[in-house]
């Protein structure tokens, strides 16, 4: 029973681990960098598991994420750039239209963790039902057999699904405060829209949907990243490869 | 002796329901305004926006049922900050009604985009929400958009206070919220220039 509930402690404990934030190393071999009219775009998309992981919570490409961090810079001496989100469209080659950013993706990996939960707790219940029939047999068998120890069979069966419940319970909630904890983390981590005044800069994570899930996003992959200025009215565009 | 069975699951779900109760509570809860360090107002006059989409923000915590409506949170907020950073202030109940105040320099719209709340498992681990506002600045006479940005506020309590005090985790996030909103007024290169 103690084991049980250490154990629980335990793997529970993996899952309730708060996600840090993220310091954007501009020296990584990930990072991409490119200066057009004043303006500078780094990116680095998160294509190891380890990172994704660390600051994710999950395999962001086994779930059919794509995470990029982007930095932007305004280095222009007179000009205030708008930048939002839907104007940062993530391009394939041979692929004509580019796709905006996911803006329902906390949506959408909590709705996913809750499924997991919900086959998580189909296992346990299974496994309960398990100890359950090993109660019933042992009572069974101390009926017939009274020489046996009695008790200690009903009462070692009985701990067993007190530990099955709690055990249940336990996983149950760890699922659900992990998933809550990682949709949390995916909308404070985003990238904001906002305008960047000369000697500004900012930074944050846009996340895309990609398919077929793997890392060939990020090798053949590029991001535009349309720009306006908000006295001329002016865009400018640049475009750059997740790769060299 | 014959072990209770769900006895100990019956324990664990009594703090689940008492976790989930502290969002059940917060439905009710009102917040002190946030002390806001008084400076220099931006020497500028304003309309405030505070429209249908303000006044009926709610945070459906998980899909569960537990609602919080942010909405009157929300207009207070928003009315407190642009009243500590700007010198003269009007409000408007749409954008069309604000653009209409000639007298106006500029009109201020501000928007939730998303709240969401992570449930700690233990005592000693913390309940965190998050709620991002967008603001965006749109010079009255133009209508260009002159400044914008987003601020996501963050706040957390450790479990076992949130349940014996459950005001306290949305309070320290909207005084978070507000400092960042003023911060971010009053370093607004495009606000403090003046827009025209």
């Amino acid at each position: 029973m103690l084991g049980l509930f250490s154990l629980n402690v335990l793997l529970c404990g993996c899952n309730t681990e708060k996600l840090p934030d993220y310091h954007s190393d501009a020296t990584a071999t990930t990072v991409q960098i490119k200066r057009e009219a004043g303006m500078e775009i780094a990116l680095d998309p998160f294509i190891d598991s380890r990172r994704s992981r660390q600051f994710f919570g999950l395999n962001a490409t086994d779930e059919g994420i794509g995470i990029i961090f982007v930095r932007i810079s305004n280095y222009t001496s007179n000009q205030t750039f708008l930048v939002e989100k839907k104007n940062c469209q993530f391009l394939l080659p041979g692929v004509s239209a580019g796709q905006n950013p996911d803006t329902k993706t906390s949506e959408r990996v909590n709705a996913r963790l809750q499924q997991d939960s919900d086959r998580t707790l189909a296992m346990q219940t299974a496994w309960a039902d398990a100890v359950m029939n090993a109660e019933r047999n042992a009572q069974i068998s101390t009926r017939f057999q009274p020489d046996m120890g009695q008790s200690s069979a009903v009462e070692s069966a009985s701990m067993a699904l007190a530990g099955a419940d709690v055990m249940t319970f336990l996983f149950q909630f760890a699922k659900l405060s992990h998933s809550t904890e990682v949709q949390r983390n995916f909308v404070d981590k985003e990238m904001p829209d906002q305008t960047l005044a000369p000697g500004q800069s900012m930074n944050g994570f846009l996340y895309y949907v990609i398919a077929p899930k793997n890392h060939k996003w990020a090798s053949a992959g590029m991001m535009k990243v349309d720009m306006t200025e908000t006295r001329s009215h002016e865009s400018i565009s640049m475009i750059i490869p997740f790769s060299r | 002796m014959k072990l209770k069975c769900p006895f100990f699951g019956r324990i664990y779900l009594c703090i689940f329901l008492l976790a989930l109760a502290a969002g059940c509570m917060d439905l009710n809860m009102s917040i002190r305004p946030t002390d806001l360090p008084a400076g220099d107002k931006l020497p500028l006059h304003a309309v405030l926006v505070l429209n249908q989409d303000l006044s009926s923000f709610k945070y459906e915590y998980n899909n569960n049922g537990v609602v919080y409506p942010f909405g009157s949170l929300v207009q207070d907020y928003a009315r407190h900050v642009v009243s500590t950073s700007f010198q003269h202030v009007d409000e408007a109940t749409s954008s069309e009604k604000a653009f209409g105040n000639l007298s106006a320099d500029i009109v201020l719209i501000p928007r939730p985009v998303k709240a969401e709340r992570h449930l700690a498992m233990y005592g000693w681990d913390t309940n965190d929400f998050t709620l991002v506002v967008e603001w965006v600045a749109k010079d009255r006479a133009t209508r260009n958009t002159v400044w914008q940005r987003t601020i996501a506020a963050d706040a957390s309590e450790k479990l076992s206070d949130d349940v014996w005090h459950p005001g306290y985790l949305v309070q320290k996030l909207f005084d978070d919220l507000s400092l960042k909103t003023l911060e971010a007024f009053q370093k607004a290169p495009e606000l403090r220039n003046g827009v025209h």
